[in-house]
């Protein structure tokens, strides 16, 4: 079985630094002086997956999980345990992702100016397979091998692959009793939480109808989705599918939000900002001959002759030709960006970017 | 300021900070005081009124067209940029307001989302953000089917794999909850 012990920040969802949440408490002098933690995000339910850090200064040497050679860069199946410590005292079991893959070295999200977060991650799981447990059920203490013996808890690293005789018959076998027993507590949100449900049927109050606007105009979208839906379902209008698709982006579920996007174009065609997110959503998810396609549609609006708005086109065609392989063709979209503009911290970080992709 | 921005309740600010009132300036004007005060209720205020008020007043107009225009449609491809409001303005209006936020954080001593949110009740949020900001941060607007969201350039340089204008977004909720955080 391939398992491995993480220890990270205290917090309560690790959906960032959201009101909800508390400051990233514990693991390292980092942390304590920034108020700030990577992992702060490991429960994140991002378009469908939840992305796990924890701190390491080289690689994480996958070839201490049996059949995992030196030659590879990542390997399935993991069993990720989250520790974080609970006051001075002890660290416990917050969380665990199951099936979980994992990289030998640090992954980086893809991250546009309107979508997406700049981070690092070492390992995914899709976020039905991801459970974090609530606060009062995080009782379970994993120990330290300074005070217990070597082999017994986390030595210096944040990581432990529990790979000691003691561990393997002792230590995980309770383990895996415990987050079996508590699957079914999870507090982290799973992706039909963001999809529309049998509830869009029921008509809209009129005190519903007032709350969402506030919710709306409050940023708390998780809340306005399912008064959204409904919504929808009684006018079908492309202003309420817009809506719902700007809600879905807010929520990190780019995927989702795109098939909204979409109907907003099969109902009243296409528009400048309906296109305007899509091309940076395609991006996001990874569909880049799409992303191409919406940004040379979008330069032929009147609003692409302002300058910068067509520089920053050029760059999403550069950009998405580089993730398709393509360096020739991005180059020439730089180049377009060179012969037009002005901007002197856009024209050294082009040539840059060009002389990285040369 | 009113939640609600319009012509005529900048041009309340403005004669408050010239030390005067409403009916001394209306009889400068040589217009009825119920006339001039109508008019600024009802933001029915003449292109030929405004250029007299702020010949009289001394008004910053560009700042004033960039906050009225932020209805504007636009998109995430091309955010529109608001003008920040001039010094002594921005002296004069974040008395109030920082006395403000003291009472709200005061009543909200833990949760910061409720202190934003009682804040944002009395006052606009790109107004909050233009009074409260550095003088050089910038305020964007995107105003998408009638929604306006507000974001703060960051003064990010490090573009590292993005390629354009040398900004992360934050957003304008986000920008108010750290200016309170910082007050707490």
């Amino acid at each position: 079985m391939k398992i491995l012990f993480c220890n990270i920040s205290y917090m309560i969802h690790y959906e960032g630094q959201t009101s909800r949440d508390i400051t990233p408490t514990g693991a390292g002098k980092w942390v304590k002086e920034n108020q700030d933690a990577h992992e702060k995000w490991n429960f994140l339910n991002y378009d469908g997956y939840c992305y796990g850090f924890v701190q390491n200064k080289g690689q994480f040497c996958i070839e201490h999980f049996e059949d995992v050679e030196y030659n590879e860069n990542a390997t399935d199946g993991v069993t990720i345990i989250w520790c974080a410590p609970l006051g001075k005292e002890k660290t416990v079991i917050v969380g665990w992702y199951e099936n979980a893959k994992m990289y030998r070295e640090y992954q980086y999200s893809i991250c546009t100016p309107v979508t997406g977060i700049d981070r690092a991650y070492f390992s995914k799981a899709k976020a039905e397979d991801c459970y974090l447990l609530p606060e009062e059920l995080r009782t379970f203490e994993i120990g330290r091998a300074s005070v217990l013996g070597i082999g017994k808890g986390f030595g210096q690293q944040n990581y432990w692959y529990a790979d000691s005789e003691y561990a393997k018959t002792e230590l995980i076998p309770k383990v895996l009793s415990f987050i079996s027993s508590h699957k079914k507590d999870r507090i982290n949100r799973l992706s039909d939480f963001f999809a529309e449900s049998e509830a869009a049927n029921i008509k809209l109050s009129d005190k519903e109808k007032k709350e969402m606007d506030i919710y709306y105009d409050n940023g708390e979208y998780d809340k306005y989705l399912s008064l959204g839906y409904k919504k929808f379902k009684a006018t079908g209008s492309a202003d309420d599918a817009f809506y719902i698709a700007a809600a879905l982006k807010e929520l990190y579920q780019f995927s989702q939000a795109i098939k909204w996007y979409e109907k907003v174009v099969e109902i009243e065609g296409e528009s400048w900002d309906t296109y305007g997110n899509m091309v940076y959503l395609y991006e996001q998810i990874n569909q880049h001959e799409k992303a191409i396609e919406i940004a040379k549609c979008l330069l032929k609006y009147p609003q692409s002759k302002q300058d910068n708005v067509k520089e920053e086109l050029y760059g999403i065609i550069a950009d998405n030709e580089h993730y398709l392989g393509n360096d020739e063709e991005a180059i020439k979209w730089l180049d377009k960006i060179l012969d037009t503009t002005t901007n002197k911290v856009l024209i050294e970080h082009t040539k840059k970017i060009k002389k990285s992709w040369s | 300021m009113e939640k609600v921005i319009t012509a005529g309740a900048i041009i309340k600010k403005y004669i408050e900070l010239r030390g005067k009132n409403i009916k001394e300036v209306a009889k400068e004007l040589n217009i009825p005081y119920t006339t001039f005060s109508a008019k600024l209720n009802r933001d029915s205020i003449d292109v030929y009124l405004l250029f007299e008020l702020n010949s009289l007043l001394d008004m910053d107009l560009n700042w004033m067209a960039g906050v009225l225009d932020r209805k504007r449609s636009n998109s995430t491809l091309d955010p529109l940029q608001i003008p920040r409001m001039k010094e002594e303005f921005r002296n004069h209006e974040k008395v109030c307001i920082e006395k403000q936020l003291k009472r709200i954080i005061k009543e909200n001593p833990v949760g910061v989302a409720d202190a934003r949110n009682m804040i944002l009740k009395e006052y606009h949020m790109f107004y909050l953000l233009d009074v409260l900001l550095p003088v050089d941060a910038t305020i964007l607007v995107i105003n998408e089917r009638n929604k306006e969201k507000y974001y703060c350039m960051n003064d990010r340089n490090d573009l590292s794999s993005r390629r354009h204008l040398a900004y992360s977004l934050i957003d304008g909720r986000e920008m108010i909850d750290r200016l309170i955080a910082e007050r707490k």
